[in-house]
């Protein structure tokens, strides 16, 4: 183990106690708060943004987030690579937690700002998450 | 850099911008009680640590890595410790947060779980000083 890997394991600790902070907090209610967070961080990010479609919009939000990387077919976004799925594999959160749900939000609202309209998201979770628009 | 080397500091930025994110989070829906709450995350973290029991603060402060914390100076009014490294302090650097802010309460936090449960006794830490290169940080034995 590098010094790398050792500085990675102890901020994801961090990131546990954080996570389980929130949790305790809020108990089921974290869900609709977390969502709304994301949307509010979108809000200020989508000012900045320059994309006008779907695609560009999902690369703006993997250059925000690193270790994200989505992909656009069929009117679905498939999650390639998701930081919260690695962090839920090692179990410092979970898949539908917190920090989830803070993703589902801010992806809400930076394709709403995108498509100038209210979408909602289906998430199908898995080893690769499966968003469908509405 | 070689390409692994960047990779895992891609990682690293990337968890450090989730910590972010949910010290940010927190304080967007409850305010100063953020503060608390990261300072409650931060004695959990203490509770579960596999930091060896210690009898003193001297002897405790030898084993919290990733912090690097030593003794500067002993006053009446309690310890002044510098903490030269602190991973928090490296996220708010990496991420672009404010020092100080509730993220910091998480090192508080589990400093104070550590350092009661060294000496059997209720402790505070009181920041005096936040650096980029250090930061001077009062224990206080109530």
């Amino acid at each position: 183990m590098d010094e790398y890997d050792y500085a990675i394991e102890s901020v994801e600790k961090i990131i546990l106690s954080m996570d389980s902070a929130v949790k305790e907090m809020w108990s089921a209610g974290y869900t609709g708060m977390m969502v709304s967070v994301g949307r509010v961080f979108a809000g200020e990010e989508s000012k900045k943004s320059l994309a006008e479609d779907i695609p560009s919009v999902l690369k703006e939000i993997s250059e925000i987030f690193p270790g994200m990387e989505y992909e656009f077919e069929d009117g679905k976004i498939i999650v390639k690579k998701c930081i919260v799925r690695d962090l839920a594999n090692k179990g410092v959160t979970e898949m539908g937690g917190p920090l989830c749900m803070f993703m589902k939000g801010f992806l809400m609202k930076m394709i709403e700002t995108v498509e100038g309209t209210q979408r909602k998201l289906d998430i199908k979770m898995g080893e690769l998450c499966e968003i469908t628009l509405r | 850099m070689d390409e692994e080397k960047m990779r895992k500091m891609e990682e690293l930025k990337g968890r450090m911008a989730i910590l972010a994110i949910l010290s940010n989070a927190l304080e967007l829906l409850s305010g100063d009680w953020a503060r608390t709450i990261c300072f409650i995350a931060g004695k959990k973290l203490g509770e579960n640590s596999d930091v060896e029991n210690s009898s003193s603060i001297e002897e405790a402060i030898k084993n919290v890595e990733p912090w690097k914390i030593e003794i500067f100076e002993n006053k009446e009014d309690g310890q002044l410790i510098v903490f030269k490294e602190c991973p928090i302090r490296q996220t708010h650097y990496a991420v672009c947060t404010n020092q100080g802010g509730p993220l910091c309460q998480v090192t508080h936090g589990y400093f104070a779980q550590i350092f009661s449960k060294a000496i059997g006794k209720d402790v505070k830490i009181e920041l005096i000083h936040a650096g980029p290169n250090a930061c001077l940080k009062r224990v206080v034995v109530e």
